[in-house]
């Protein structure tokens, strides 16, 4: 990108140009000069650069400005606390860290003092707070600039080094106690907190007789970025941008579950999150994602590594995203990122909830197509090889995974917006099994868990195990319909009996199992999402067992 | 078949391909109705291979149109663009248009992007819309169509304190130990919607559960008429 490449070659120039002019001017101008990795850590190998802040209109020169306001987040007092007797847990003491502007200028105007911390997970660090107004305002002029954008035109609040304070009296729950971090950022829209805020009020009144306003800190769209476990992901301008243009897609794209004739289909989410990931690396011009927030956790993301549809698709919406977010790369490279970045853009903007792939594909050459000259024939064939045109049949041939591979994601009884599925959601992926001849039953054993936030935080919070089922169909797909009714077409669906451990298993046996093409779709019974992370089918010699489970209807 | 039915029918399909391009001739002949094959056909595609189309299912009008260049009569740009386009159009849409509402406009460059809600009997239809992209001279470029055509029987309406109570049991294993209040005042804990997707339509009761902020924000869509939990969403982001 030309003008990435230019802000870059600026930023490597500037101490020689600083130079030159400390010879004529011994009191060179430093206003609003700071000193921060324009990339991560990672990357610029941990050699700083020094920029110049914009957009500051605070009156003390804190870091605040028409797009951005940067808040740290102190381990001390004086932060949002509240402290209730609980019946069973007696007194809980709840703590926000305290949130404040650190950063002031320095006497010559400029903020080359915030420096680096000694100790990179120094909870309280100013570099963070640093990091985070600089890359905010870097991406909110990428989308303002470039695509003339003007829906973040606002202050959008962005808080680094988060943390909560817990101390429970009675703590049977074996709540995390002191403060508590968590490797995680996040984006969360205003209205969000309203309704938090509003719901909790009525909650302490009802449950503790307090009637008091919570008066939580948080009111408007806003970032977040905790202080993690074993990093500082604000040290990454990488998952900065991602978290940007999660806001930029905002809640009401991209959000939901489609639905097709094949069951589930979890491509708006992996869109989602493949979008955030081709834009932060565009605007990088680096098709490696987060380099260091992420490889360094072993979840890193490579735009240039090839994905496809269906081979790629797990469920899960962040690996999913690369058949997405690759084919976009690709189309960068084939027409520049001047274009690809515009037609992408555009394309976004017409998303609505539930568009998938191939709608998505769809939306981008069409906007190739008003490229003067156009150039929608090349990004169709980009498309096409990655199998996103028509990749609503999440057909795969099935294959042993003993916890090597990577995952199968299963929605949740409860966790895809549609109604039919709330007594037995179909996983996403329709799996074709090759029955060898004489086989007269085969062995399923699998091992599930729970994937919802809540499994995060154990079972007494809500991270219930997951119960599973299998639809077979012994000619073709599972074909799935909607209206008016929910129907589908599966020949038997048979439960999975649990063996404890998250362990699973089923004996398959009856008259339909014969020698060819079986499909195999894992159905799960559980209201939380879940993860398969593994399938082992064999298929043993001798008789089958005496309880068929997946008969056929005989023609009389 | 009729050997004079026949040679008409090829004559058609050859007028047809060479009037809307390869690709549209071949979606069209298998989807769609007559008057929203009628409806494409009015639509002048940018590129030779026709329109881009896509369908979803057995429904009868497309989920998402692109790929042509429509001007809008009488200079009309932006939004008088996409109102004129959806008057015009409403073959192509599932729902009458005056059941759409705008809810937000951006702007891009020379785009400009419309985004219809749809309300039924002044109640929002969860996740139906109609988006209308234009460009600055008053050419409507595409349209996505999510909205959806039913009717509604009238139901006996649990009521807000079931809704609330099934949702927090589904989410916390517990029904909540505080009275809810019915009517509008229940604005925090729940409103009433319709929910039109994956199934027959019906009201729903949507439900704001309280977790654990940073990590959750649950909202579960309860069946109004049978307090049942039909969904569950984290709308955290990360």
């Amino acid at each position: 990108m030309r003008w990435a490449w230019l802000v870059m070659v600026m930023a490597l120039m500037a101490p020689a140009c600083l130079s030159d002019s400390l010879l004529d001017d011994p009191e060179p101008d430093l206003t609003n000069q700071a000193n921060l990795f324009p990339h991560n850590p990672e990357k610029d190998e941990w050699d700083i650069t020094t920029v110049v802040l914009k957009n500051i209109d605070h009156p003390e020169g804190k870091l605040s400005g028409p797009y951005v306001q940067a808040f740290n987040c102190l381990n001390e007092d004086g932060g949002w606390t509240r402290e209730y007797e609980v019946p069973l847990l007696g007194l809980v003491h709840a703590q926000l860290c305290n949130i404040t502007q650190t950063i002031v200028p320095d006497e010559d105007g400029s903020y080359l003092s915030v420096a680096l911390p000694e100790d990179i997970m120094d909870p309280d660090d100013s570099f963070a707070e640093l990091m985070m107004f600089y890359h905010v305002n870097f991406i909110h002029d990428y989308y303002k600039d470039i695509h003339g954008y003007d829906g973040m035109d606002f202050p959008l609040e962005s808080y680094v080094n988060l943390m909560i304070y817990l101390d429970v009296e009675n703590n049977f729950m074996e709540l995390p106690e002191g403060w508590v971090s968590i490797d995680n950022a996040m984006f969360m829209p205003g209205e969000g907190w309203a309704e938090l805020e509003a719901v909790g009020e009525i909650l302490l009144k009802e449950y503790l007789g307090i009637d008091e306003k919570l008066d939580l800190p948080f009111k408007n769209d806003s970032i977040f970025f905790m202080q993690g476990e074993s990093l500082d992901f604000a040290y990454d301008a990488d998952v900065i941008y991602h978290e940007y243009t999660h806001a930029v897609v905002s809640g009401d794209r991209l959000f939901g579950t489609r639905i097709d004739e094949h069951g589930p289909d979890a491509a708006p989410r992996a869109m989602n999150e493949a979008v955030a990931d081709y834009f932060a690396c565009s605007v990088m011009g680096d098709p490696v994602m987060a380099e260091f927030a992420l490889v360094n956790l072993g979840a890193g993301r490579d735009l240039t590594e090839f994905a496809e549809c269906p081979a790629g698709y797990h469920g899960e919406e962040h690996i999913d995203g690369l058949m997405y977010s690759t084919a976009l790369w690709e189309i960068r490279e084939a027409l520049g990122p001047t274009d690809a970045d515009a037609i992408i853009f555009n394309a976004l903007l017409t998303f609505v909830e539930t568009t998938g792939f191939h709608e998505g594909a769809q939306a981008t050459i069409a906007e190739a197509a008003l490229l003067e000259p156009p150039q929608d024939e090349a990004v169709q064939a980009i498309f096409e090889a990655h199998g996103l045109l028509g990749c609503d049949g999440r057909m795969r041939s099935w294959k042993n995974n003993n916890g090597t591979r990577f995952p199968e994601f299963l929605p949740g009884t409860q966790t895809t917006g549609v109604a039919g599925f709330s007594d037995g959601a179909p996983g996403y992926i329709q799996h074709t099994l090759e029955v060898p001849k004489g086989a007269k039953s085969f062995h399923l054993e699998v091992g599930a868990e729970s994937a919802g936030a809540l499994a995060l935080l154990g079972d007494f919070l809500g991270g219930g195990e997951v119960s599973l089922a299998i639809a077979l169909k012994h000619d073709g797909a599972i074909n799935y319909e909607y209206d008016p009714d929910y129907l589908h077409d599966e020949t038997a669906l048979i439960p999975l009996t649990e063996l404890g451990n998250g362990l699973f298993a089923v004996d398959v046996s009856g008259n339909c199992l014969t020698a060819g093409t079986h499909t195999l779709q894992f159905v799960n019974l559980s209201g939380d999402s879940g993860i398969v992370f593994r399938a082992m089918i064999s298929f043993p010699k001798g008789a089958a067992p005496e309880k068929a489970n997946y008969s056929c209807q005989v023609a009389q | 078949m009729n050997r004079r039915y026949t040679i008409l029918s090829l004559l058609m399909a050859v007028l047809l391909h060479f009037t809307t391009g390869p690709g549209f001739a071949q979606e069209s002949a298998q989807k769609g109705n007559k008057r929203t094959r009628a409806a494409l056909k009015r639509l002048t595609p940018v590129r030779a291979e026709g329109l881009l189309v896509s369908w979803r299912g057995k429904r009868v009008n497309p989920t998402r149109v692109a790929g042509f260049r429509w001007p809008a009569p009488d200079g009309k740009v932006g939004l008088a663009a996409a109102e004129v386009f959806l008057r015009s159009f409403q073959e192509l849409l599932s729902a009458p248009p005056e059941s759409l509402e705008l809810s937000r406009t951006e702007t891009v460059r020379d785009r400009m992007v419309f985004r219809f809600g749809q309300r039924f009997e002044g109640l929002e239809v969860l996740g139906a819309e109609v988006v209308v992209q234009t460009d600055g001279k008053g050419n409507v470029l595409s349209v996505v169509d999510e909205s959806v055509r039913f009717q509604l029987a009238p139901v006996s309406d649990i009521g807000y304190a079931k809704a609330v109570a099934a949702a927090w049991l589904e989410v916390n294993g517990h029904e909540p130990e505080v009275v809810i209040p019915e009517g509008p005042e229940s604005a925090a804990f729940a409103r009433r919607a319709v929910l039109a997707r994956g199934g027959t339509p019906r009201l729903v009761y949507r439900v704001l559960v309280p977790t654990i902020p940073m990590l959750q924000k649950v909202i579960c869509l309860v069946d109004g008429e049978t307090g049942k939990v039909v969904q569950k969403t984290n709308e955290v982001i990360r």
